[in-house]
This record gives C-alpha cells, structure tokens and sequence, in this order.
C-alpha cells in the first residue's frame, strides 16, 4: 500500500465530507443493527450452553398421544440395569402460572436429603438448613422469584392455587443466586411431595427420569437401549439439545440476516442509482489521468476512498452494536430469542465477542458495499485523459 | 524527439457520424526544439497534443514520442510514459481548487514510489525557483492568476520530463503575466527541454525562442 | 429447520452469490473481448473495449481473491457446522452428508489452483505492452465463469441436502483403512511406502527447481500434493493428535489443535501453487523462473509436518 495515495484518498474523502459522512453513518447504523442482534443471540447462546452443561447425559420422556405425560417411577430400576449406567432418577417438576404478574414459575421437587440430579441445585440448598424446615411446607427461590414475590407484596409466604382451586401457603425459606440467570432465576425449588401436590403428579408417577452415563462416547448407544427398552418414550441426549439450541440460535440469527441482506442490498441498489459522480469529481480524475495517474492507479483510489468509508463505518457499527447489546442491554432484541423462558428476568446479558462473529459481521456488510462501488469506480477511472482539453 | 508518421484521429459521433480531428499528419520536432503550433480553436491542435501525449490513440498512422511508438500502448505503459516523459501545461491551470498549491505540484507522483517528503522537496525547491515562495499552503482556488499560473507550469516540471506540451497556455493570462510566462519559457528551452506551444496568440509566432512555427487548419498542417 | 439459514453459510450464499452475479454482468463483456480484442486495431470499438478489458480484469481480480480468501472461509463454515449436524465430529462428516459433498471441496480446491493461474496470466500480461495473453485470458474467464457456475450449483445442492436431523459418520469411519473405498485402499499403502515416495518427491522437487528444468518442477509438484494429502491423513494426522487410530486431515483444522490445519494447508497449498505457477510463468514468457518462494512455502510445510513425529519421539521415546 502506497502510503501516500492512503493520504490522498483520506483528503479526497474529506474534501466530499457531506457525502461519505451521510453514506457512512447509514451504513454504521445497517452494521450496528446486525451486530447487535448477532450479539445478542451469540450472547444467550453462551447462557444456554453454560445451562446444558450442567444438565444430565440422557432425558427420558413419556409420550402420550403424541404429547409428553407423566412417567413411571419404577421405570428407574429397569434403566438402572443397563450396563454404563451410573444412575437414574425420577424427576418431578413443572411451570407454575403466576397471574398476577403474568410470568412462569419453574417448580422443581427435591428430595432434600439426597444429592440432586443437578450439580447447581446441590450448590444452591448447599447453606440451606433443612432441620429446621422438616415437616413445613416451604420453598427456597431464584432470584427473579423473589423479585416478582416482592413485587406483588409477598414477603414470608406465598399462596399457590392447586388445580382443584383451593390455595396452598407455602413458606419462603430462602433464595438462591445461580450460575446462569436465564434458567434458575426462574426457579422454585421444593420438598417433591409438596411439588407433586402443586403439580397433580400422583406417587409413582414423575414427570421425567434423568440418566447419567460415566463414559460419554456411551451415551449414545445407553440412549438406544432405553428406547428400545420402553418404545413409548422419548430419549434426549445433552448433544441433541446442544445441537438443536445451536441450531435454533443459528436458524433466528440467519432469518434476520437473511432479511438484514435483502434491505442492505436494496439500499445499495438506490445508492448505485444515486450515485453519479458529481462534475467536480469527474473533473478532478480527468486531471489525474492527463498527469499520468493509470487507471488502475485511480480505481485503486476509488475503491481505497470507499474502502476506508465502509470499513470506519464498520467499526462504528460495530461500537454502536457493543454498547447497545451490553451497556443498554439490547432492548427490543432480546425478544427476538426468547422461545425458552417465559419469565423475564431481569439478567445481564454475559459479554462475550467472538472474532469470528466479527469477521462474519463483516463480510456480510463490506462486500456488499464495495461491490457497489466497483462499477462508479470503473466509470471514473475510465475518463479520457484527453477530455480536460476539450 | 517527436515524430508522428501519416498521423489520422478521428472522433465517434453518435450514431453514424464522426468528425475528424486530424487527417494524415506528419511532423517530425528535435530534441530541444521549441515549436510553436498555430491554429484558431478548432484545427486540431489539441488533439496532436494529446496524441503526442498519448492520452489518445491514433485512428492510423504512428506517433514515435523520445524513440517509443506510443500509438498503441496500452493505458498502464501510456500512463507512465506521460508522467515520465510529458509536461503538460493547460489553458485553464486545470488546478484542483481545493488542494494547496504545493499538493498541486505532487499530484503526478502520488502513485509512485518515491516517499512523500521527497516529493515535497522537489515541489518546493520548483516553485522556489518559479519565484512563488509564500502561500505555498494556500488552497490553489485563493492563489492570484499569476500564482496559480506558476503552480501549474510547476506541476508540468515536477516529474523532470522531456517534452512540455502547452495547451494555449497564455489564453486567460493578461499581458504582464503572458511576458513572465515567455521568461518562463527561456528557462525552459535553455535546461534542455523540448517544449511544443499549441496557441493562437500572436505574440508567439515572431518570438526569439521559437525555432518553427507550423500552422495547422481543418485538421492538414498548412 | 434447514441448514441454509446458519448465519455462516448464508454469509458464504451471500458472497458466492454476489460473485455470480458480478460475473453474469461481465459475461457479455468477456464474451466480446475474447473475440473482439486486438490490442493492434485502432478502431473506436476497440477503444472501447479496452477500456472494457480494465473493468473486467479488475473486476476478475478482485473477485478471484475474494474467491480464494472465501475458500478458508467455507472450510470454517464446515467446521462450524460439525456442532449441528448430527453425528460429525468435524468438518469430513460435514463434507460427506451428501454423496456430492467431497467433490464440491475437491472442485473448491481445484478451483483455487484455477484462480491463482488465472492471475498469474492477467499479471504477465499487462506487463507487457503488447497484451499478448489479453484474448486467452478472457477466454480462459469464460471457462471460469462456468466453472463458478457449477460450483454455486454443487454449493446449493450440498446446503440443500444438508439435514441437522440425519446421523453422518464421524472422521473414525471415514478415514479407516477397514473402509472399502478408493480411499481405504490408498490409506491402507504401508507407511513407510508412502513416506518414502513424499520426501524423495520433495528432494525431486527442490533439485529440478535448482537446476531450472521447470517442466520436472511443475510435474512434480502436481505429483506431491495429493501424496501430501494422504501422507497428511495416514501419518502426520496421527502425531498432531498423539492417538495412533485418529487418521483425520480435518480435526488439524480445530481449536484443540492450534488451528493449525489452516498453517499447514496454507504452505502447502500456496507452497504447490507457487512452484507450478512460477513454471507456468517461465513457460509464456521465456524468463528465468521464480522458484524461491515456493520452495520456502513447501520447506516450511516438510519441516512442520515433520516436527510432529520429531518432536512426538523426542518427548516420549517412542513412534506411534
């Protein structure tokens, strides 16, 4: 790179400041608004993940007429028996609708005397002390449980409504704070027998059996097993869920950027039409060409003057899209990803900036730009050096 | 220096037409000859400038510029053979408005290789010895006509070329201005260089320093 | 759910796209000049066309670099996509979810030394005044317009028949010598065999580049890279992985292992193509070749492929 064409092409662009500062602005704004939804999404995706890492090797599912149904308890014992099997264990939770403040409550039963089937909820009635709650109907809560409870002015207790209408007290024993807020901040956790009564599951029935397998190259073959085992059920590895959130990430992400695509090349469309080169500029390659500049010397500039416009512009947008997504904490957008939590608690979004989403960012945007400038470039370039004298 | 064989251009036309610029031109000019070229505006002068400049192309004919055919080269070598070998000075300065009169001067040799303070260096140390030594800052749209006639002629010297072509050089110039332009020129033709003068100002024709007048009418020298 | 709507390969879409569609509105331009263009006419239509050759031979300039930079980018998207689709473990399971698969990357390869000979033509000949290869140079882009054609094609049949929901076979399966395929029989040469036959063509290569003959260099260059490929894939691998049944000339190309697949194909891709088109160049206008970048490209490629069984023995004492 010649670094005085670079300083000329930095003059040239000030010298045309009113143009290339409009085109650029819109253009940050296009690269900030696909920025920070990519962001967005590659942000709650890390959430996600973090929450499936701690979920168990193998879900095993009920079906019933085609929907999930309650499963049975002693189906444990049988899968228990596959070879590669550590353990097996019936769960019994659900959601819980809140009206008042129009959210979800996840209820989670727990046998507070055994270690839990998840590690984060071992971490969270770690400090808890159960002596003292023995024989009472209590509940320890997410963060965002809590919120809403106070909110709505329930401090020590809360009133549920079982589904035959009557109300059942059950006490606030404690919250907890939990690794990733998306999924626990939700969070309710409770003695099982109490959940079962909230959640009309009878004894001997569970809503699902978790499995987990010592050796993960097994876990496939041990998830084969047990659908053979019970043909009615549905069998959910942690690869699959990972797999198939990646692909529900990958999937909203790519519908925006498919839309994204279609109005960033309409605006270039307009902008290819709009953009005749004004007599001054015009004048001014056909002076360079008489003083020897080739043409390719001037396409060179050309395409350096847009190049340092859209890449700028880039870097704006891209500035605008971090402070937008996790300083503002991307408002509106977050909306756009929330298929797996009703509740809306109130988390921070993690930061997490991967180069190659920004690399991917960028070759979304700035081909595009400079393919639209390629030709005005050619035009100008190709000016006759001999039409100054005419 | 300058030889231009059976020498033919002529222009496309919208549709069928065409008009023709120039019609079976030789000439032949020696190094360090100063030539003046003699014509109303229209004759075709012009055009054997920016032949000889080769920033056009011949219809026939071959145009033979410092030993090198230039009637058929291709942009890249014709481009670099006009900032090599030519200076070209314009009737209107075609100076850029908004540049100042030193960046003026370097605007040639921005593409090459030579660092930038070198090319300032040359740029100033010319228009030093054009006499223009203040304002060298200045944008070239604030410089007098004077000033911005100088920063011209030292834009057409900046790259050391051989041959300087004027294209009617004197036309928006009063009469002082035109008389330091002559001055000018003797500097020129005295350091060796081969100088052509398309014009229609008389004064040129009976000048001392002019070796050869050629008149050209209707695109035939006469 | 169709795979078509990853972000990656819609950005992958999007450019190979654009590039198509620049190329369409080259080809009336291409199509004239490979007939019309004669630097020696005077005419105003060839004016024209001259003017039409620099739009075109920028304009194919700055697209086939595009192309060859975008061809590490699909090799990522492919990597990447090894976390949705079902069963891959990396990018060979990816690459043969569809039967097509392998030759849309072996089209993609070849499409690489393509673009780069294209180039080097385009650059010898504006060197010269004359323009001597201008009318072959854009004949030659009519072939590679076509060529880009296919490839879109083969692109969207291979995106199409993506499914997250199939099971692909993992690079285990792929790349064992149990497999009955063309492939299985290569890998199943004894390895001694193979490394004898990939270091005597490097010696080959370094000596006939010594002496000049760049007819035996350019041979014996085409003759290294698929020796290369397979050596990568029954040896080399193995050591870069440090487990003795991981064959996989793809799984170099994750994080686990530095990247550095992409280091390693890089010198010895650019390494080949720098050596064949130096050749080439030698060949069209009868000047000294220029083998001394490809020879350090290819060098640097032997010394790093080695390093790691060196380097393995030197740490544990053993071969695998």
């Amino acid at each position: 790179m010649n670094p005085k064409l670079l300083t000329f092409a930095l003059e040239a662009i000030g010298r045309r400041g009113g143009k290339n500062a409009a085109v650029g602005i819109i253009f940050a704004l296009l690269v900030a608004l696909l920025a920070s939804v990519l962001l967005t999404s590659r942000s709650l995706q890390s959430e996600v993940e973090k929450t499936l890492s701690a979920l168990p090797d193998i879900t095993v599912q009920k079906l019933q007429g085609g929907r999930q149904g309650l499963i049975e308890s002693d189906r444990v014992y049988a899968i228990e028996t596959i070879p590669g099997v550590t353990w097996a264990r019936e769960r019994v939770w659900g959601y819980y609708y809140f009206q008042n403040a129009g959210v979800n409550f996840t209820l989670v039963g727990l046998d507070f005397f055994l270690p839990a089937y998840e590690e984060s909820l071992n971490a969270a009635i770690r400090n808890f002390d159960i002596a003292t709650w023995m024989d009472r109907d209590f509940m320890i809560v997410g963060e965002g449980v809590e919120r809403t409870l106070h909110a709505n002015y329930y401090k020590e207790y809360f009133n549920f409504i079982l589904p035959d209408g009557a109300m059942k007290k059950v006490e606030l024993a404690g919250t907890f704070a939990a690794g990733t807020a998306l999924q626990s901040s939700d969070t309710i956790l409770l003695p099982v027998t109490l959940a079962r009564t909230l959640l009309n599951a009878p004894e001997g029935l569970a809503t699902d059996i978790t499995v987990a397998v010592a050796n993960p190259e097994e876990v496939a073959m041990v998830a084969t097993k047990i659908s053979r085992l019970y043909p009615d059920t549905r069998v959910i590895t942690k690869t699959d869920l990972a797999g198939s959130y990646q692909n529900l990430f990958d999937y909203k992400g790519g519908l925006f950027l498919s839309l994204f695509i279609t109005a960033l090349a309409s605006f270039f469309i307009l902008l290819l039409d709009k953009s005749g080169m004004g007599l001054a500029e015009r004048r001014e390659i056909g002076i360079l060409r008489a003083l020897g500049w080739r043409m390719e010397e001037v396409i060179r500039l050309k395409l350096l003057e847009s190049g340092i416009v859209a890449f700028t512009a880039y870097l704006l947008g891209i500035f605008i899209a971090l402070g937008y997504v996790f300083m503002l904490q991307a408002p509106g957008i977050v909306a756009l990803f929330e298929g797996y939590s009703v509740l809306k608690p109130a988390f921070e979004l993690p930061v997490v900036i991967d180069l190659s989403l920004l690399g991917l960012i960028f070759l979304a945007t700035v081909p595009l730009y400079m393919a639209a400038v390629i030709f005005p470039a050619w035009r100008a370039a190709t000016i006759d050096a001999d039409e100054v004298m005419r | 220096m300058i030889r231009l064989t059976n020498v033919s251009k002529i222009y496309p036309l919208s549709g069928a037409d065409s008009v023709t610029a120039l019609e079976n031109v030789s000439l032949s000019i020696r190094e360090g000859e100063l030539v003046v070229l003699k014509g109303i505006s229209g004759s075709g002068k012009s055009t054997l400038l920016a032949l000889i400049a080769a920033m056009t192309k011949p219809t026939s004919g071959d145009v033979v510029v410092a030993g090198r055919s230039v009637a058929k080269l291709p942009d890249r070598f014709a481009s670099d053979f006009r900032r090599n070998t030519i200076g070209m000075i314009f009737q209107k300065f075609n100076l850029l408005g908004d540049l100042s009169a030193i960046d003026n001067v370097t605007l040639p040799l921005i593409p090459t290789h030579e660092s930038a303070s070198d090319i300032k260096e040359r740029a100033y140390r010319i228009l030093k010895s054009l006499g223009v030594k203040k304002r060298l800052g200045s944008l070239a749209k604030h410089l007098s006509g004077g000033e911005q006639q100088r920063v011209a002629i030292a834009r057409a010297l900046v790259g050391d070329p051989a041959i300087i072509l004027a294209d009617e050089p004197t036309a928006s110039l009063d009469r002082k201005l035109t008389l330091d332009f002559v001055e000018m020129l003797k500097t020129m033709k005295q350091s060796g260089k081969t100088i052509v003068i398309a014009t229609h100002d008389p004064l040129f024709f009976d000048l001392g320093i002019v070796d050869r007048v050629i008149e050209i009418d209707g695109g035939r020298l006469a | 759910m169709s795979a078509f709507l990853t972000p990656d390969t819609l950005v992958l879409l999007l450019i190979e796209g654009l590039l198509l569609a620049l190329m369409a509105v080259l080809l009336p331009s291409l199509w004239r000049l490979a007939r019309r263009f004669d630097i020696g006419r005077t005419t105003p239509e060839q004016y024209a066309l001259e003017k039409r050759a620099y739009l075109a031979g920028t304009l194919l300039r700055f697209m086939l670099w595009v192309k060859i930079a975008l061809f590490v980018y699909f090799v990522y998207a492919l990597d990447h996509l090894s976390g949705v689709i079902t069963g891959a473990m990396c990018a060979a399971g990816v690459i043969n979810a569809w039967d097509y698969g392998p030759l849309l990357l072996g089209w993609k390869l070849a499409g690489l030394y393509l673009f780069g000979s294209w180039l080097v033509l385009h650059r010898l000949d504006l060197s010269r005044e004359n323009l001597p290869f201008s009318r072959l140079k854009f004949r030659l882009a009519l072939g590679l317009a076509a060529f880009m054609g296919v490839e879109f094609a083969l692109l969207i049949g291979y995106l199409d028949a993506l499914d997250p929901a199939t099971i692909v076979s993992c690079c285990g399966t792929l790349f064992s010598t149990a497999n009955v395929s063309a492939l299985g029989t290569l890998l199943a040469i004894p390895k001694a065999w193979l490394l004898g036959v990939f270091y005597a063509l490097f010696a080959l290569i370094v000596a006939s580049a010594l002496l000049r003959r760049s007819g035996l260099a350019a041979l014996f260059s085409l003759l290294f890279l698929p020796v290369a490929l397979l050596a990568i894939i029954s040896f080399f691998s193995t050591y870069v992985y440090e487990l003795p049944t991981h064959t996989c000339p793809f799984c170099l190309l994750q994080k686990e292992y530095g990247y550095m697949g992409y280091l390693l194909y890089f010198l010895l891709f650019a390494g080949t193509f720098s050596l064949l088109s130096a050749a080439l160049a030698a060949k069209l206008v009868q000047e000294k070749a220029r083998f001394a970048l490809g020879l350090w490209l290819l060098g640097g490629f032997v010394a790093l492929a080695t390093w790691y069984p060196v380097g393995f023995y030197l740490k544990n004492g053993v071969f695998l």
